[in-house]
């Protein structure tokens, strides 16, 4: 008898999670806008409900309970879904959770408090994570140097970086862009930010910014760069204790000394990295592959960079980021496009490289109790994005498998912890 | 980012050539003294050139020691001194060079430099002084030292040194454009808009070079703001011209289209051009499609004495104005916008039919008759004033003044007023004309072709009607193209069925000639005599437009919903009139919550709909979210 009730019991519970309809948002080739289908999960996150991530399932699809109003927004949004029956989700859910499926579902719990770091004023560029936030609509604040350094990302759970400059050198535009009327504003603007803050120059404030972020990683936040971003933010936390900068720069000459100066165990991603101390030559350090300077030579039907395969069960993190419905990607260059293997840190997690190169194009790390990730390149699908060019309009690229990886590092943080299995 | 050419650097340039030349000229100079010395010095430059600073520092210590007169030695040092960022030890070197040559104005300025370097701004701001204190009349000073102040990013302190200048010589005159310069990089456009100012009271001629370096930052609305006001409070106390024409500019940059027009007012008045001004004006707001400020400008202009060579243009101008805003409202039925602005008096067709006739009278038998009486037809055939219609593209027609292309247009003209007076003879003879006229241009040849094409449609000539159809709707380069594609493809869907078809084409062409009544009317008995036709849905589809067009919303609802029910398995139209049906929700009756509905039925019923896309912004739309 008491059997039979505890299978009674268990019957009713089961039936209890899957009696709900379900919604499936399907990621593989039948999804018809990728990347709307991220603002849906992160716009149901901000209604209270639970997204499950099926992590390699149909390219890595999005399953929630089907409330009448999601498939609506979904309709609203061109967003491809099913609607499901009880039962067809539980042999979903049955399906990927099989030991020897490399699939695992990750439940999506809280949508991420999401703070992109953007400059004052005009920027002739564009930042493919803000266009694709805004394509995807997913709300996010605008933060700079002096909310940084109040403190204020500690209200945040993810922070992006895209072309940014940490060394203070500003982009190192100097040579094509001295004369600019953006850039002169640009270098007047972050002098006078810099001076109210109460640094003397640009890239002591630089420094102390990529120090506050360091400590809001460590703290538990989420942190994804791209292009330029990555590797002077790591530069920057390097050169601590030296002067790189020339004197267009700062108003003095770099440290003669700075190369030697720097402190690899303060970086994040990389070390034993040479700078490229000539002020005009558009390149931060031996870091970027291929240089800034022979893009020229790059040819776009030809480059294209792998994703890395991981086991959902075992490393559902590198597993989340690497979601996508292909898995070699167009590439895209940058001021900072790819990462030499040489020079990453043995603790980091490859995710994306170009086959046969020592190039990385995609990273993942931690740092303390929080992570952060690399993505070289500017603009996923401008494939040499240059100063004044007018913005990518996504709804011509609603499939793009660039931009996903872009959003797949949103909705990480929504991740329930759970146990590792290792 | 991607794209970046890359020279070689230029400070590296400047360093080497700079080592080269004091190898060069230094060494000679050594050499004269001794050949050791030579040989340390050039080893010292190789070094340096390396990268090598410390060592090379030392041999020029060495080197300077042993002579410490001579310059080139002690600039050598001091300059890799300044490079390993020994600021200290520069600092006492060129002090000992200031012991021996108290009045070297380029060591005062460099120990300016090494203190704020060294991190000891008072005793660089001191050092700076001394240099101005030197010969505080000098403006050389002035420039010598802000410029130190400029290398060192010092901006603000750089234009200090500028004005102090300023006072000290007694002349408010003096550094405008160096200022100018630098409170642009400062982004103080009031303080740069100043300093131009005053560059234009002292060279009245410049007015371009000014509006040159205006336009650094005119672009941005803060910028253009700044200057705006700056420029405005001048002309408070004086009026000039240049000035005026400044702030006209940067009004028009802005498309502050109102106050630009008094600005270009002003300029008239002081320039005394008669109207002129104002009327370049009218024409660049016409040119934006600004027709409300267009039409005051070109009204204000001819109530000038313009030259009499520019008053036809000038009238045209101003009839095509109040047309195009008479034709903004009447179709919108919306609130004034900014193209059509709230000029009330204008605003109606009549306003534009009277001054298109003003011209007629005032230029008999020119081009600018011509094109206005073309004008007065299309106004009364838009009134439904046939009989207006008729005689104005008559007379037009038969003015000798008129271009070949007017004609054409006249011709197409003509014929679509036939038709709405039913004489479809008279409507074949004008598009027959446009058709064989070898100088038409393929618009107009494509237009009379298809109007042709309709013509045998109406009548039931169906097969004529497909092969005028055939000669044309190949060009789809043509703006026509689609209609004609359209009509095509329902006529060979429905000459199965002739009998349904032809009533259906009547009926049609009762729409056209707005017998609106008389057309539902005879669209419903098709759908009652031949509820089995494929064109049933199409029938359905133009009632409901109709009714929705007399303003029958319920109506026209309860058609569509007809279609949607009791043909959802046979018609392709179901989507359009899901679509139409929430347009009249929305538009017609007003009833936002039905037309979201109706929306989202569209996007679950039909979702590759090409009006998916479109439903979804409308969606957005009601729902108050920006796109």
């Amino acid at each position: 008898m008491t059997r039979l009730v505890l299978t009674a019991l268990m019957l009713m519970m089961s039936t209890m999670a899957f009696a709900q309809q379900k919604l499936l948002i399907t990621m593989d080739l039948q999804q018809t806008d990728h990347l709307k289908a991220y603002g849906i999960a992160y716009w149901a996150l901000t209604k209270g409900l639970m997204v499950d991530w099926l992590l390699n399932y149909r390219g890595g699809s999005f399953m929630m309970d089907d409330l009448g109003i999601t498939a609506s927004e979904c309709r609203v949004r061109g967003v491809a879904f099913s609607e499901l029956g009880a039962a067809e989700a539980a042999g979903i859910y049955a399906d990927v959770q099989r030991e020897d499926n490399n699939m695992d579902v990750v439940r999506l719990e809280k949508a991420p408090r999401v703070a992109v770091y953007v400059p004052p004023g005009f920027q002739p560029w564009d930042d493919a994570v803000t266009l694709a936030l805004e394509y995807a609509e997913i709300k996010y604040d605008k933060l700079w140097d002096d909310e940084v350094l109040q403190g204020k990302l500690a209200e945040y759970d993810w922070l992006h970086l895209h072309h940014e400059d940490f060394t203070g050198q500003y982009g190192k535009f100097y040579a094509s862009f001295a004369g600019a009327a953006w850039y002169i504003e640009q270098q007047a603007t972050l002098e006078k930010e810099a001076h109210k803050l109460g640094f003397k120059k640009v890239s002591e404030e630089k420094k102390a910014v990529a120090r506050a972020i360091r400590e809001f990683i460590g703290n538990g936040g989420f942190m994804f760069a791209m292009c330029s971003a990555t590797d002077t933010y790591d530069i920057a936390l390097a050169a601590e204790n030296t002067d790189i900068c020339d004197v267009m720069y700062d108003g003095d000459p770099p440290d003669p000394g700075a190369q030697r100066k720097l402190d690899f165990t303060k970086t994040l991603a990389f070390t034993n990295f040479t700078l490229e101390m000539n002020p005009l030559r558009y390149e931060y350090s031996d870091i970027d592959i291929p240089p800034s300077d022979q893009l020229a030579l790059q040819n776009p039907e030809t480059d294209y960079f792998t994703l890395f395969e991981f086991s959902a069960k075992f490393d559902p993190v590198p597993t989340m980021l690497t979601q996508n419905h292909v898995n070699v990607i167009k590439g895209f260059m940058g001021q900072t496009t790819g990462f030499k293997k040489e020079l990453i840190k043995k603790s980091v997690t490859l995710l994306a490289e170009k086959q046969g190169t020592d190039q990385v194009r995609y990273l993942h790390g931690n740092f303390g109790r929080g992570t952060f990730t690399y993505y070289g390149g500017h603009d996923p699908e401008d494939y040499q994005h240059a100063v004044g060019d007018p913005p990518t309009d996504l709804s011509l690229h609603k499939n793009s498998p660039g931009y996903r990886l872009i959003l797949n590092n949103i909705l990480f943080p929504a991740a329930k912890k759970k146990e590792q299995k290792t | 980012m991607g794209r970046q050419t890359m020279t070689k650097g230029r400070s590296r340039i400047r360093t080497v050539f700079f080592i080269f030349l004091t190898l060069a000229f230094g060494a000679a100079r050594v050499s004269s003294q001794t050949p050791d010395a030579a040989s340390k010095f050039r080893l010292a430059g190789a070094l340096e050139q390396a990268g090598d600073l410390e060592h090379a520092s030392q041999l020029y210590r060495d080197l300077t020691s042993g002579d410490p007169l001579n310059a080139v030695y002690t600039e050598a040092l001091q300059r890799t001194l300044v490079q390993l960022k020994r600021y200290d030890e520069a600092i006492a070197l060129v002090n000992s060079r200031l012991e021996r040559f108290p009045g070297d104005i380029s060591s005062m300025t460099a120990l300016g430099t090494l203190n704020f370097r060294a991190g000891r701004e008072k005793e660089a701001a001191a050092a700076w002084d001394r240099v101005l204190a030197l010969d505080p009349s000098n403006p050389n000073l002035y420039r010598i030292v802000a410029s130190a102040q400029v290398e060192n990013r010092l901006l603000d302190r750089a234009a200090d040194t500028y004005r102090r200048g300023r006072s000290a010589i007694g002349d408010q005159t003096l550094f405008t454009l160096e200022l100018s310069q630098l409170l642009v990089a400062t982004m103080d456009y009031k303080g740069a808009t100043l300093e131009l100012l005053a560059w234009l009271e002292q060279n009245p001629a410049q007015t371009n070079f000014v509006q040159s370096r205006l336009t650094s930052f005119s672009s941005k609305p803060d910028g253009r703001n700044a200057a705006i006001g700056v420029i405005r409070d001048a002309l408070r106390g004086k009026e000039d011209l240049h000035v005026f024409g400044l702030l006209a500019w940067l009004y028009m940059e802005g498309r502050d289209y109102d106050r630009a027009y008094e600005a270009y007012v002003e300029i008239d008045r002081l320039a005394a051009s008669h109207g002129l001004g104002i009327l370049s004006f009218a024409d660049r707001a016409a040119h934006d499609r600004v027709f409300a400020d267009a039409a005051r400008a070109y009204r204000e202009a001819l109530s000038m004495p313009l030259p009499e060579e520019r008053r036809p243009a000038a009238m045209l101008g101003y009839a095509t104005a109040l047309k195009e805003m008479s034709g903004a409202n009447d179709s919108t039925g919306s609130a004034p916008d900014r193209s059509t602005g709230a000029v009330p008096e204008t605003r109606s067709s009549g306003g534009a039919a009277s001054a298109f006739n003003d011209i007629v009278t005032r230029y008999p038998h020119t081009r600018y008759a011509a094109i206005s009486l073309f004008q007065i037809g299309v106004i009364r055939m838009e009134q439904s004033d046939l009989g207006g219609a008729q005689e104005a593209f008559d007379r037009a027609r038969e003015e000798p003044a008129a271009p070949p292309a007017l004609r054409y247009d006249i011709g197409l003209n003509l014929g679509a007023l036939a038709i709405l007076k039913a004489d479809t003879a008279a409507a074949r003879t004008a598009f027959q004309a446009v058709s064989a006229a070898p100088d038409a241009s393929p618009d107009q040849s494509d237009e009379a072709n298809f109007r042709l094409a309709e013509i045998e449609y109406f009548a039931g000539r169906f097969e004529n009607a497909s092969r005028l159809l055939d000669a044309m709707s190949l060009n789809l380069k043509a703006d026509i193209a689609n209609d004609a594609l359209a009509l095509k493809a329902f006529l060979s869907e429905n000459l199965g069925t002739p009998d349904a078809l032809a009533q259906f084409a009547r009926a049609d062409l009762l729409a056209r000639q707005h017998r609106n009544a008389e057309s539902i009317a005879l669209f419903q008995q098709v759908i009652r005599r031949f509820p089995q036709t494929l064109l049933i849905d199409d029938a359905l589809m133009k009632v409901a437009a109709l009714q929705a067009g007399a303003g029958l919303f319920q109506d026209a609802i309860t058609t569509y919903r007809t279609l949607l029910e009791k043909f959802k398995e046979s018609s392709i139209s179901l989507d359009r009139a899901q679509f139409q049906m929430a347009e009249v929700y929305e538009v017609g009756m007003k009833n936002i919550p039905a037309a979201i509905g109706a929306y989202q039925q569209l996007l679950a019923a039909y979702p590759n709909s090409l009006l998916a896309e479109q439903a979804r912004k409308k969606i957005r739309a009601l729902r108050g979210e920006a796109q």
